[in-house]
């Protein structure tokens, strides 16, 4: 098993009331799984990432990726964990602007335990079709080839787990569909599980699996208080 | 005339007990733009000029050649013999004055017997006979050439004498009495460079106090300049830093990052200031010896320029603490979807 959510609950305080805005009693996903979770916005989907991530912390319950429960570690330990074993792609550009492609593509290695090979990066971007822009700066490339580095840097450090957040949010239909493919590629080749949040349908048929956070979610479906 | 003080009155200061040793000179010859001095014998054995050092001719040191054996012989300082390029055998003939157009001891040819190791001193750049040969000199008229065999009618224009001290650096105190029984007498005077110098320093050393206060000023700028590039820097890079967390830095990483930052901003900013320094020695140092004939190296590293590496990496880690204090603090779901 390489996710165990349970009694997830992330909740914050207005004033002497108490929101909660995120309620999973289980959820489970295997090693090497590609699935899809849509949802409308404000669903809760992008904090669910965040809570598997380690980057935000859960009220209560408990996340446990590759049998180590990250909910119950320090924030140094998650950093750690997440530089080792989790990778993160996002709906805006998050390259850095004074590095190359294949630099910033080495970036992805730089704070986990092994080492940035350039080898393995050049192979990534000539995978994602980017051999004759790797030494092209951020602001050289096109939206689609920019969000196509953040693929090759978020595989680059081989995770267990990769996580999208609305990575065809700023494509046209076209481009978000071969962006979807790709991903879906070189995570199966590579062994990564991916979790790719999205509210666009399109996006989600090319999944194999996907999920209704809205129905996941009893803090937003409302199941919690029937 | 070659000089104001009489050889008898000279005699009479050697014998005063606080003066353990003189060497008479006599000066106002040049050849090719250098000066040409006549100097006691005693000058290339006893004389030193730094404590410890006298005048080498030793080949090691980079000197040739032998002292003086008779009147025609002449010795030339090394920066001398290497702009007029003099060679041992060489001869020449002295101008009587120091400027253009000043007559020449045509029939008085003088050979270059020996040539002075560098002693990175004003004795470089110039050329030395012994004091026979000066009053011996064919234009100098009879009343000058008596003077090479009978010494109380010599005049000479200074001597060097060396006096006693009661300790390393410290004059005897009986020393001022002498001074003064000089100085009163007539052309005569006693200049001890113990005690002129400090009075030099003293009068240029607001130069020196200012170049420190200017330094000081650019040090503190430097400081402010280089804390608030750190702090726009930050604001600029708050989503880049928000992208080290999420790509697993940690918060420790990142404030690592940030005083690595400073440290090494600060570092190469000492060096870019003390390597241009260091060249502009080098350019400056070969004007220098022209001029004066002092040897600056370039290559000299002080314990300032030692101490300035750590000092600066030490001042760019302070500087550098509140802002990666600040980039420590910093949230990365917070700011990584923020536009900088």
């Amino acid at each position: 098993m390489l996710i165990r959510v349970e009694n997830l609950k992330v909740s914050y305080r207005s004033g002497t009331e108490t929101l909660t805005v995120l309620d999973i009693p289980a959820w489970f996903m295997e090693e090497a799984r590609q699935i899809a979770v849509a949802g409308p916005s404000g669903s809760g989907k992008s904090t669910f990432l965040n809570l598997l991530s380690g980057l935000l912390l859960p009220s209560s319950g408990s996340v446990e990726i590759c049998s180590e429960k990250i909910s119950e570690m320090s924030e140094y330990d998650r950093d750690r964990f997440r530089g080792r074993h989790i990778s993160y792609i996002f709906q805006s550009l998050n390259l850095l602007q004074g590095y190359t492609a294949l630099e910033n593509v080495l970036l992805g290695a730089s704070f986990s335990a092994g080492r940035a090979e350039r080898k393995e990066a050049e192979y990534l971007l000539e995978e994602t079709g980017l051999a004759a822009r790797m030494k092209h700066m951020p602001s050289e490339l096109s939206i689609g080839e920019q969000q196509r580095v953040a693929i090759a840097r978020a595989l680059i450090k081989k995770p267990a787990l990769v996580l999208a957040d609305e990575p065809t949010g700023s494509l046209d239909r076209k481009r978000g569909r071969s962006m979807i493919e790709l991903l879906q590629k070189v995570c199966l080749e590579r062994q990564a599980a991916l979790i790719t949040v999205t509210h666009d349908l399109d996006a989600v048929k090319a999944f194999p699996e996907s999920m209704d956070f809205a129905v996941i979610n009893r803090a937003f479906s409302g199941e919690e208080n029937s | 005339m070659p000089g104001k003080i009489k050889w008898t009155y000279y005699k009479k200061v050697l014998k005063h007990p606080l003066v353990e040793q003189g060497i008479p000179f006599i000066s106002g010859h040049s050849y090719g733009g250098f000066r040409v001095n006549a100097v006691g014998d005693d000058f290339f054995t006893k004389f030193e000029y730094q404590p410890g050092q006298r005048f080498s001719f030793e080949a090691a040191d980079g000197g040739s050649g032998h002292l003086s054996e008779t009147k025609s012989e002449a010795i030339a300082g090394a920066e001398a013999a290497k702009l007029l390029g003099i060679k041992l055998g060489d001869t020449f003939n002295p101008t009587c004055g120091v400027n253009a157009g000043d007559p020449v001891h045509k029939h008085d040819f003088i050979k270059f017997v020996g040539i002075m190791a560098p002693t990175g001193t004003a004795h470089d750049r110039a050329i030395f006979i012994p004091l026979k040969s000066f009053y011996s000199l064919e234009g100098h008229g009879s009343a000058v050439q008596e003077m090479a065999d009978d010494e109380d009618s010599r005049e000479i224009s200074g001597a060097y004498l060396k006096l006693k001290h009661i300790r390393r650096g410290a004059l005897h105190p009986g020393i001022q009495e002498l001074k003064y029984d000089i100085n009163q007498s007539q052309g005569a005077q006693l200049v001890i460079p113990a005690e002129v110098l400090p009075r030099l320093y003293k009068i240029i050393g607001w130069a020196d106090t200012m170049i420190s206060g200017i330094a000081l000023m650019v040090l503190g700028l430097s400081c402010i300049f280089l804390f608030s590039s750190l702090m726009a820097a930050l604001r600029e890079r708050r989503r880049d830093i928000a992208l080290f967390r999420c790509l697993g830095a940690t918060r420790r990483t990142v404030f690592g990052l940030m005083l690595t930052e400073s440290a090494l901003t600060s570092l190469f900013g000492a060096l870019a200031g003390l390597i241009p320094g260091h060249v502009l020695v080098g350019i400056a140092a070969h004007y220098i010896k022209i001029e004066s004939g002092l040897h600056f190296s370039p290559l000299f590293i002080s314990s300032a320029d030692i101490w300035m590496i750590p000092a600066a990496l030490l001042l760019g880690i302070l500087i550098g603490f509140l802002p990666a204090f600040q980039a420590y603090r910093l949230g990365a779901l917070t700011n990584i979807n923020k536009e900088n």
